[in-house]
């Protein structure tokens, strides 16, 4: 099975723009706050649509929210 | 917790009891072959998806802040994931059960009509209870995928 093998830096970027709280970042991002939760913790991998509506939230690039590590 | 995981919860309470109910319904017909009466015996389907419906009142009295997202591609994943453990549990349990009472009433072997709606309302139930469980483990104990 796969495993996860993405990597997250939504909890730094969420204090570093305003402590900005998952609810906050779930309404920007059109989600439930449990899907920010679970991508949060690295257990939810996004969709690539997601992925981008999360780093255009904070104003940074995708790869800089999400990094693989293989 | 979301509507999903609520409605779900309140299943499982109705599966889980309502199992009990038929393990006692089939052990006095099978073992003691008597034939339960009342709300344990031939009336138990209908107050089972009586029951079953009472369920739905928890998904419509679930209110939530109309700002709220409702549901997101990943309740949409964990609904999918459940609707396939669903039907493949229905394609498994429908077969097993007009099989089993071959073996235990022999080839030809009789069974009383009001067992029937009984035995299919079974069916029911354990698939129902693979979709809640289904549902409950995606979003609680998920791998990264939500699996």
């Amino acid at each position: 099975m796969e495993n996860n093998q993405l990597k997250n830096q939504i909890r730094r970027l969420r204090f570093e723009n305003g402590e900005m709280t998952q609810q906050q970042l779930a309404d920007k991002a059109g989600v439930t706050r449990q899907t920010i939760i679970a991508i949060e913790a690295g257990k939810y991998s996004p969709s690539l649509t997601l992925a981008f509506r999360i780093a255009r939230t904070f104003g940074v690039r995708v790869e800089d929210v999400f990094e693989y590590v293989g | 917790m979301n509507r999903a995981q609520k409605t779900v919860l309140c299943n499982l309470v109705i599966v889980l009891l309502t199992l009990a109910m038929l393990a006692y319904v089939l052990f006095q017909f099978f073992v003691l072959k008597k034939i339960p009466e009342g709300l344990a015996g031939r009336f138990l389907p209908p107050v089972v998806l009586i029951l079953l419906g009472g369920s739905l009142l928890v998904w419509a009295l679930k209110r939530q802040s109309p700002r709220e997202v409702e549901t997101d591609e990943r309740d949409k994943l964990i609904a999918n994931r459940a609707a396939t453990a669903f039907l493949i549990s229905a394609w498994i349990v429908f077969p097993a059960i007009s099989v089993i009472p071959r073996f235990i009433l022999g080839d030809n072997g009789c069974i009383t009509a009001w067992l029937l709606p009984l035995i299919n309302v079974g069916a029911l139930i354990i698939i129902m209870m693979v979709y809640s469980i289904a549902i409950l483990i995606q979003y609680g104990w998920g791998d990264r995928n939500g699996k």
